[in-house]
């Protein structure tokens, strides 16, 4: 009997194909947002997640500035620096190095000066001062050329990102090619690959110039320490290595706890916090919508109802019981949310296609969702068509054969 | 015919509407015994009761008082979905206005009492498909409702009557709504119908159509204040004067008026005329 149901909601919601849509109307867009939503949320967590997964397992990072639970995510901090008050100074890099468990440390060290190539300025990139470990520590690839070593910390040669490739000299590979900071000639020995998204060592190599740190400090100016990566001997010593270097530098800097050292796993745990808050908002907005979705399918069932009754008596006269006038209509709600549903995904899906297109993000839609969109449409059809159901199951024969058809 | 058990016997049936000062007696104390095989024809003026009786007989209506059995078995006072289910297997209903559902081709209108039996799709449209090549509709099968006439229709509806094998057609006011020629061959049908040993009752207030059936009765107030068997066709007397007492030259006239005619004229049994107290004539506004 359950397939008959269906045709006969087939049947009838092909007879009202308009009327079917404007029901189906507040499923659609339901399911396409939250769909939307829930795979753009998913598609950042998985950058973020990968990033965090090519650094090394040992990577410690620490931070001028006490950071809140609030900053520790959002998403301008994935692009940029942050530009946070407090400071780092060389002896803090050179006592952590001192640590017990801490195998090398990494400067992240701002120059200031502008570069030009060409007689022609740049001012939108980051120069920055570091030692030979970075690319190991944040598994970032060259894409050309190679990174400067031990060797070369007071020659005047630099890497670049990809955006600086692009922008200032204008061509894939200017190997050999010098740019100028503050009057002094750099060669370029190395290009990055792209880097995806900024990793939550809150570093964008794309738009960076990377030169040794004995080299910036010959050419003058201030080196503003940003962060300092720290490689601990092996992934199980993170936590002590990570109260050593609290200790060290709480007294550096007269007893006060104005930076933060962050681990892998933290990183992970505080993304993760926020994408449970925005998963619950997202809840709430899905469940507010299919209430409204539903709320509309019960509307348009009660004047469906009403303007069957003529059938209902015709059906009932030819020996439909009043159960089975239920199941017909209650199955005519369901089918049309769940086509409701089905259609909010292809919507979803469409939107996703044109975010990956026109933005930087990657929408991930799990099969998870959409079955969860799609079941909850159909159960929210099931209950929003009960009471019409029940309405048109109870009607009278007699009468109902009297009214218009 | 009176050693076998009647198919349906009714019982000082009656049926009130409303209540307080809107009280309609719609049927009073009718008693009524068909037997299988009968073809009767039930006339009477508008409101008289007719359509009530067909719809308590018809299982679609049950009576206020007075006891029904259909084939030996109580049915007044059964449940709603028994009912349905009784009404499905046992009664064939063909109404004055067609009443298929027009989203529905033909035949899918004429295998729908099967659906709610609970038979195979591709079993019950291929019974479908033989009664209306009974009616001889076969070409029309996938045609939707809006693209017959009024007589296909009506045989179309009789076909869907016809498909479940019930043991009683009721059709109330079949030909209504057609011209005559389509009225004839919804007729022969019946007749056809009828003479396979179905049992009909047909409402009509066209006299003529009353040489069709083998058994007349006339209806007045809510109750039968005539019945009497007739030869298959032939009009009975009475009712022949009754038409023949007109002076009006207009056929359809002459027809429609007939049952007002009627009212007047006594019945056989010579029923003393009840003192009904509160009563509408006019046909139950739906509210
Ligand atoms: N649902 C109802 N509520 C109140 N009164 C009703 C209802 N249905 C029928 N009646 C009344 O019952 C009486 C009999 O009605 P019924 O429909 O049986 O007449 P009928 O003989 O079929 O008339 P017609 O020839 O016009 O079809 C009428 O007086 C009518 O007004
Ligand atoms: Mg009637």
């Amino acid at each position: 009997m359950i397939t008959e149901y269906f045709k006969m909601a087939l049947s009838s919601i092909r007879g009202a194909k308009f009327r079917s849509l404007l029901t189906m109307f507040g499923i659609i867009i339901g399911v396409s947002s939250v769909v939307t939503i829930v795979s753009l949320g998913e598609g950042v967590k998985h950058q973020v997640a990968s990033k965090v997964d090519e650094v090394s397992d040992s990577l410690v990072v620490i931070r001028p500035g006490k950071k809140t639970e609030a900053k520790a995510f959002n998403l301008d901090s994935l692009r940029t620096f942050i530009g946070n008050t407090g400071s780092l100074s060389e002896k803090d890099w050179r006592d952590t190095e001192k640590v017990t468990g801490v195998k090398s440390v990494v400067p992240i060290g701002i120059v200031s000066g502008i570069v030009t190539y060409d007689s022609q300025e740049y001012l939108d990139g980051n120069i920055i001062a570091t030692t030979k470990d970075l690319p190991s520590l944040l598994n970032q690839k060259l894409a050309f050329g190679e990174f400067f070593d031990e060797s070369q910390y007071t020659r005047n040669v630099a890497i670049i990102g990809v955006d600086i490739a692009e922008k200032l000299f204008q061509e894939n590979v200017p190997i050999g090619k010098s740019l100028n900071i503050r009057g002094k000639d750099f060669i370029v020995q190395g290009v990055f690959e792209q880097q995806k998204s900024a990793t939550f060592a809150e570093l964008n190599l794309n738009n960076s110039i990377l030169i040794p740190y004995d080299a910036a400090r010959q050419i003058g100016g201030t080196i503003q320490l940003m962060q300092l990566y720290v490689e601990a001997e092996s992934p199980e010593k993170i936590s002590d290595v990570a109260k050593n270097i609290t200790s060290t530098l709480t007294k550096n800097h007269a007893g006060q706890e104005d930076f933060t050292i962050q681990g892998k796993e933290e990183a992970l745990k505080t993304t993760n916090a926020v994408f449970y808050q925005i998963t619950l908002f997202i809840a709430g907005v899905a469940f507010i919508s299919f209430i409204v979705g539903g709320i509309g399918i019960m509307n348009i069932m009660f004047a469906t109802v009403s303007e069957r009754t003529r059938e209902i008596g015709i059906r009932k006269a030819i020996g439909a019981t009043n159960a089975q006038i239920l199941g017909q209509f209650i199955m005519e709600s369901a089918v049309l949310s769940f086509v409701g549903g089905f259609i909010g995904v292809l919507f979803a899906l469409i939107a996703n296609a044109i975010f990956r297109v026109t933005t930087d993000l990657q929408p991930v839609t799990t099969l998870n969702i959409v079955l969860i969109a799609v079941g909850l449409s159909s159960f929210t059809g099931i209950v929003s068509g009960l009471l019409p159901a029940a309405k048109a199951a109870r009607k009278d024969p007699i009468a109902s054969l009297r009214s218009e058809l | 015919m009176t050693s076998k058990s009647p198919l349906i016997s009714i019982e000082e049936v009656s049926k009130v509407y409303g209540f307080g000062d809107a009280t309609t007696v719609a049927l009073e104390e009718v008693s009524l015994t068909i037997n299988k095989g009968e073809f009767i024809a039930i006339m009477g003026p508008s409101g008289s009761g007719k359509t009530t009786l067909m719809n308590i007989i018809g299982l679609l209506d049950r009576p206020t008082h007075g006891n029904y059995k259909l084939n030996d078995k109580n049915v007044a006072r059964i449940g709603k979905i028994k009912q349905a289910k009784l009404r499905r297997d046992n009664i064939g209903f063909i109404f004055q206005s067609f009443n298929l559902l027009p989203r529905l081709t033909v035949l899918e209108n004429v295998a729908l009492p099967l659906a709610y039996k609970g038979v195979m799709q591709t079993r019950r449209l291929k019974a479908a498909s033989n009664a209306l090549a009974e009616v001889g509709l076969k070409d029309r099968e996938y045609y939707l409702p809006s693209q017959l006439s009024g007589g296909q229709l009506q045989r179309a509806a009789i076909a869907r009557a016809l498909v479940n094998g019930p043991s009683i057609i009721i059709a109330d006011e079949p030909t209504g709504n057609l011209d005559s020629v389509s009225a004839r061959v919804v007729m022969e049908l019946l007749s056809d119908i009828h003479k396979l040993g179905n049992t009909v009752l047909m409402v009509t207030h066209n006299p003529s159509l009353t040489r069709y059936a083998d058994r007349i009765i006339y209806m007045l107030d809510g109750s039968i204040v005539y019945d009497e068997a007739t030869a298959v066709g032939e009009i009975p007397k009475r009712v022949q004067n009754a038409v023949n007492s007109l002076r009006s030259s207009d056929e359809e006239e002459k027809l429609a008026n007939v049952s007002a005619l009627m009212e007047t004229m006594p019945g056989p049994d010579k029923e003393k005329p009840k003192a009904k107290k509160k009563k509408s004539k006019k046909r139950g506004k739906k509210k």
